[in-house]
């Protein structure tokens, strides 16, 4: 007749049953979050490897940091936090280790266009492509929420140079959506 | 919240809720970077368990050296031993055909005793005459090196190149060697005192406890002689006692009252 389905367990559970060390709870808090998170990192950084390397690391920052978690604010909210820490983490390691070569890459954008409104993976492809500076401050600023002072803070830039950088990736991406429309309407 | 711009929030809202699947090896890397509780439990047991084990076996062996201090000169029993009564002859060679008896043998029933071993051996017999009754040769005793200590000879005493150690005597030499007498010379003034009977009893004095050239030869033949006689007899054998000294006698109760 019915089988049992096993219902997925609240973020309160979860967060219980994580601190104390289950395993399991863990499986199933990375499996509820993780392919968020995962989109998140990959804003920040080039490649898709990249952005795993950085959603691994910011889970295990989670699960080691569980105890931290006061129950304030969404569980989500908490992680995604984590997640864009340790993305900035890793653009401070990638730079120290070797000078990033910035060049746009028009490769990944689709040219066909084949829905009215840009589907999520052609908008996180070009912010993705963005220059460093530009993309990483428009996440900041654009989606994540911060404002300047804080993003002078966490990247070590003043204010200013936020304010300039996210003006020109904003100025970036409008011609690329012009562009893929323009592709779009020449269709 | 100052999300004015339109660009921004266009590419917010069509960000929102964007998944992106990742692949298997990432939960193995987290999965090996997070520490589950039993894990750590288990392993930190597992340690414990490891160093009490080490320390068991390392307290049980200092313990068992305790316990059984190996000392150089343990001796082995009595019983052990087999001595053979010298006999005297001319040469080694007849020496070695003489027969092993017990050294527990009783002294008085051995005038004219026989060998009681194997018949094969008894044409080789011959007879055993005690030391103490026969008569004494000028020449040095052949004596079988494992056979009994050797028969200590006054002309042996003198010449201390005859005079050899036997090896089938077992003392404890570090007991032995631990009374050798060391010369002590004492000297000590004593502050003079203002009665005259206080001069009387405590002197200047030098005292020296060395005293071996007189009469040392005689003592250590008498001992010798004694404990040759416990040998055969199967008692255990004597230390030399060393003599009491002469010591000078302080009266203490005049020195401090004075």
């Amino acid at each position: 007749m019915g089988t049992l389905i096993k219902l997925p367990s609240t973020d309160q559970k979860l967060v219980k049953n994580c601190r104390k060390g289950d395993g399991k709870a863990q499986r199933e808090l990375y499996e509820k979050y993780a392919p968020q998170m995962l989109s998140v990192c990959r804003r920040y950084v080039r490649s898709l490897e990249d952005a795993e390397e950085v959603l691994s690391n910011a889970f295990i920052k989670v699960f080691t940091k569980i105890d931290q978690y006061s129950g304030e604010g969404a569980l989500g909210g908490w992680i995604r936090r984590i997640m864009v820490n340790e993305a900035l983490n890793y653009i401070r390691y990638q730079k120290n280790l070797f000078v990033e070569i910035e060049h746009e890459n028009h490769s990944q954008l689709s040219h066909t266009g084949f829905s009215d409104k840009m589907d999520a993976d052609h908008l996180l492809a070009m912010v993705a492509e963005l220059p460093l500076g530009y993309r990483t401050v428009f996440n900041l600023y654009g989606i994540e929420g911060y404002t300047h002072k804080e993003i002078g803070e966490m990247l070590g830039i003043s204010e200013n140079t936020s304010k300039s950088q996210l003006s020109k990736a904003r100025k970036h991406l409008q011609e690329r959506l012009e562009q893929n429309e323009l592709l779009y309407k020449e269709q | 919240m100052k999300e004015n711009n339109p660009l921004d929030e266009y590419f917010k809202a069509g960000l929102e809720g964007h998944e992106i699947q990742p692949s298997a090896s990432v939960w193995d890397k987290i999965e090996a970077g997070v520490e589950t509780k039993g894990s750590r439990k288990a392993g930190v047991w597992l340690l414990l368990r490891a160093a009490m084990i080490t320390i068991f076996l390392g307290l049980s062996t200092w313990v068992f050296y305790q316990n059984n201090d190996f000392k150089v000169g343990d001796a082995k029993p009595m019983e052990e031993i087999t001595f053979t009564r010298p006999t005297i002859t001319d040469s080694p060679a007849q020496t070695s055909a003489a027969k092993e008896e017990k050294g527990n043998e009783s002294r008085k029933d051995s005038g004219k005793e026989e060998k009681t071993t194997t018949p094969e051996k008894e044409k080789k017999q011959s007879k055993v005459i005690p030391i103490m009754t026969q008569p004494v040769k000028s020449k040095s005793i052949y004596v079988k090196a494992e056979e009994a200590p050797a028969v200590i000879d006054e002309s042996m005493l003198v010449s201390s190149e005859t005079w050899t150690p036997d090896n089938s005597v077992v003392l404890d030499a570090e007991r032995v060697s631990a009374n050798k007498v060391t010369p002590i010379k004492v000297k000590f003034k004593l502050k003079p005192a203002t009665t005259p009977a206080f001069y009387a009893d405590n002197s200047e004095r030098d005292v020296t406890t060395q005293e071996d050239k007189p009469g040392f030869k005689e003592k250590v033949y008498a001992y010798a002689n004694n404990q040759f006689e416990n040998l055969l007899a199967g008692r255990p054998l004597e230390l030399p006692k060393p003599e009491r000294k002469p010591q000078l006698e302080i009266d203490l109760g005049k020195i401090f009252n004075n």
